[in-house]
């Protein structure tokens, strides 16, 4: 028997609607496996990911922690530090099968690899047809059409609204002072420009900024916004409400600049109660899970996530959701760096959100002030 | 209902672990360590009962404490240990505090509170809370377990509703109560109408709980209207009388001609209602102490006789013969001055005492009086009964036995006998 935690991001309660979802995509994967292994059971365990922590604590001092645990990269590096999931033995064979830019996201300071990178959930443009014929391809386009009455909505988290600050060449700049330097002055000015840019969105009437990305979600399904950011491992849900009116693109670009939009990373990690046999099986399942053929068939199969395996060919002429998603990994590169430096859960992410970027989204702060506050809540360490 | 049955038979699985094997059995161990070495030896004490109590309490779950304790050194996980000893040692503390209780409050009142409420309760939170350490709450929380009217029917929900309607039917009967006593006491409404409201008020509020659990579980208002037809079809085959007794309890205690403390007379016995139920009421008899249960429709369809509908006085009578030769006006006379010197009849409608008819042996009396409770009549009969037998003996009046004369009639050709004719 094989227990496996799941931790569903974006939600605070379990929906039945988004648990159904993961156990039938987690369904494709366990199918497969137990072709192999037929006389292993997988049971599952659904988590939203804000309680994961807290529910591992008690199940693993108990002795009754998940084998596997299916989490973001952030996460497995949050629960590695605290001792509850074992650091992923490197073999050759899984370091193989994963891109080294997506290891570092899960790589501690000590080296140790918190889980082994499965899929990558790309954040894109989801937009209703019937209201937008084609998706704005820049970020000037986009506060165009919602001048033109169309309604736009963003997420006010901050990790959400990093793809922005790269289309105003932003990106060097916040990791400059992630990892304690100085930004330069011309890299002070790109950020300036993203905050002002955030600023003119926010005081345009048809554009929205919601507390979270499940609200957009909610919001593009029952129409009264036209255009979200979105993350891939949305569609699904995003397919059931708007069908065939459902539209996916890659994210605007800034003039000069691509966007950075941030892609989330789901690893396999291992826990630390597993007896001998189960321990030897989960390694089994997660070196099963990475293989290119494997990885292939799960994405095809689902269309709303990209395989973590760097030798898997996407075909991307197949499908314009496949193209967009692979666009997103493109333009996600330069902000890869700052995704390892800041994670998730980093105290320093939340001062910005409350510090800065709330103020300038509501008008309290200036762009200059905000940028100089920015850049001092980075440069202090974690 | 299938994932759910799959999921709990997964959770076997975990016994491969040796470290939830070495915790299962260290409690295993230490239940068999209590009950076979601790109890007898601290029951041999000879300590007060209450620090013998206390220490039978404590002293099963503080032994699996400590040999959790020395788990950790050897690098095993002991949650689950820790998780078994305060589950015991709350079962423990909660047999103590009934105990306790039973000092200060009714026993009657403690065992319902305990087997009612408090020790399902205890276990389901232990339940969900073991749960809570094998797999996920929220996950197992929302698998369907089917469809209705259209709404997705989830565990969670089930399980929570379900717990609502039941702690709704056992929570609502204090806080009714205290509202009835309120009017009672503020407004001045009669002792049965007090308890009507009360019940009243119950129904009231398990009714609204249900309509809002089922807005709760997503059944929107055309849900509900469907269901609302679904029953009435339902009403007219299996739960017909169900339906028709829970009515009629309802309009009679509107009406108020059966409510808690009134006296019917079922099958030629008072009896007084003790409760009027959803589905039945009931009666205590006097007689036998029976207590009889009766359906609401019974009342509503057939008729009732009652001694408590405009007041609680009931006019009882006895019967006694006195002999040919005493004075009617002067037995008349001492009957009603005999049921007079009774103190439980009521002087006022005053007794009365009549003559019925004369009869083989004597002449026949009727004496009729008040009493104040109906429920007393069978006792207040025999004190009247005996009064007339020592009145009548002081007074010469003499109760007659039935005296028959017989005489043989002759058969037509018989020869009158010689002896007899001289």
């Amino acid at each position: 028997m094989l227990y496996v935690a799941v931790g569903v991001q974006d939600e605070n309660n379990l929906s039945s609607e988004n648990a159904a979802l993961f156990r039938q995509r987690f369904s494709l994967l366990i199918r497969d496996f137990r072709r192999l292994h037929p006389n292993v059971l997988v049971q599952l365990s659904l988590y939203p990911e804000g309680q994961l922590r807290r529910h591992l604590q008690i199940r693993d001092r108990a002795g009754l922690g998940p084998d596997l645990v299916f989490t973001g990269g952030d996460s497995a590096n949050s629960l590695l530090e605290a001792g509850l999931v074992d650091p992923m033995p490197e073999t050759p064979e899984l370091r193989q099968n994963s891109s080294p830019e997506l290891l570092n996201r899960v790589r501690n300071r000590r080296g140790q690899v918190a889980g082994q990178p499965l899929i990558l959930f790309p954040q894109l443009a989801c937009y209703d047809k019937r209201q937008l014929q084609a998706p704005p391809t820049s970020l000037s386009g986009l506060l165009e059409t919602s001048a033109a009455g169309v309604p736009v909505g963003l997420a006010m988290e901050t990790r959400q609204l990093v793809w922005t600050a790269g289309a105003f060449g932003a990106i060097p700049g916040l990791t400059a002072a992630a990892l304690g330097r100085q930004p330069t002055p011309l890299e002070r000015a790109q950020i300036r420009s993203w905050f002002t840019w955030l600023q003119a969105a926010s005081d345009q009437q048809r554009v929205t900024f919601m507390p979270s990305q499940t609200d957009l979600r909610h919001s593009l399904g029952r129409g009264s916004l036209a255009w979200v950011s979105c993350s891939s491992g949305e569609l699904d849900l995003l397919r059931r409400k708007l069908g065939p009116h459902l539209g996916v693109s890659p994210l605007p670009n800034g003039t000069a600049h691509a966007s950075s939009p941030v892609n989330r990373l789901r690893v396999l990690a291992l826990g630390r109660n597993s007896s001998a046999a189960q321990r030897a099986m989960s390694l089994d399942l997660i070196r099963f899970s990475v293989g290119p053929l494997v990885q292939r068939g799960f994405t095809l199969d689902t269309l709303s996530f990209l395989p973590a395996n760097p030798h898997v060919s996407i075909p991307v002429q197949s499908s314009s959701v496949l193209a967009a998603m692979v666009q997103a990994r493109q333009q996600a590169r330069g902000a890869e760096q700052l995704l390892a430096d800041v994670h998730q859960d980093d105290m320093r992410l939340r001062e910005v959100e409350t510090e800065v970027m709330t103020p300038v989204l509501f008008g309290l702060l200036e762009p200059d002030l905000a940028t100089e506050r920015l850049i001092a809540i980075l440069r202090r360490p974690q | 209902m299938r994932d759910l049955v799959r999921e709990a038979l997964g959770w076997v699985g975990y016994l491969e672990r040796s470290d939830v094997l070495l915790q299962l059995l260290t409690f295993v161990a230490a239940v068999l360590l209590m009950r076979r070495l601790l109890r007898p030896r601290i029951e041999s004490m000879g300590l007060r009962r209450r620090w013998n109590n206390l220490l039978l309490a404590i002293a099963g779950p503080g032994l699996t404490l400590a040999f959790s304790l020395l788990l950790p050194t050897h690098r095993h996980a002991h949650g689950l240990l820790q998780f078994l000893a305060a589950l015991w040692l709350g079962w423990n503390l909660l047999q103590l505090l009934e105990l306790l209780l039973r000092h200060w409050l009714p026993q009657e009142r403690v065992h319902q509170l305990f087997s009612r409420l408090l020790r399902p309760l205890y276990l389901l939170v232990a339940t969900l809370a073991l749960i809570n350490k094998l797999d996920s709450i929220s996950d197992l929380a929302v698998i369907p377990v089917g469809q209705l009217f259209g709404t997705s029917i989830e565990l969670g929900k089930v399980f929570g509703s379900l717990l609502v309607i039941y702690l709704l039917l056992l929570g609502s009967g204090p806080p009714a109560a205290a509202m009835a006593w309120l009017a009672h006491r503020f407004l001045g409404i009669s002792e049965g109408s007090r308890k009507a409201l009360e019940l009243i008020l119950r129904y009231s509020v398990v009714g609204i709980g249900i309509m809002a659990i089922a807005f709760h579980v997503g059944f929107n208002a055309t849900a509900l209207l469907a269901i609302a037809g679904g029953l009435s079809v339902g009403l007219g085959f299996g739960v017909k009388e169900v339906f028709s007794n829970f009515v009629s309890g309802l309009w009679l205690l509107f009406e108020g001609s059966v409510r808690p403390g009134e006296v019917l007379m079922i099958d030629g016995d008072p009896c007084e209602v003790r409760k009027l139920g959803l589905r039945a009421t009931l009666l205590w008899r006097d007689r036998d102490n029976a207590e009889l249960l009766i359906p609401n429709q019974v009342f509503f369809t057939e008729a009732a006789t009652t001694y408590t509908a405009s007041d609680r006085m009931r006019r009882s009578q006895v019967s006694v013969g006195a002999a040919y030769h005493h004075d009617p006006s002067a037995v008349i006379a001492l009957l009603e001055a005999t049921a007079l010197s009774v103190p439980r009849v009521l002087k006022q409608p005053a007794p009365k005492g009549l003559l019925l008819s004369y009869g083989d042996s004597a002449i026949n009396y009727a004496l009729r009086f008040w009493i104040a409770n109906p429920m007393d009549n069978v006792g207040i009969c025999s004190e009247v009964n005996q009064a007339i037998w020592t009145a009548f003996k002081q007074h010469g009046i003499e109760i007659p036995f039935p005296q028959q004369v017989q005489h043989i009639a002759a058969s037509p050709g018989d020869q009158p006998d010689a002896n007899l004719r001289r």
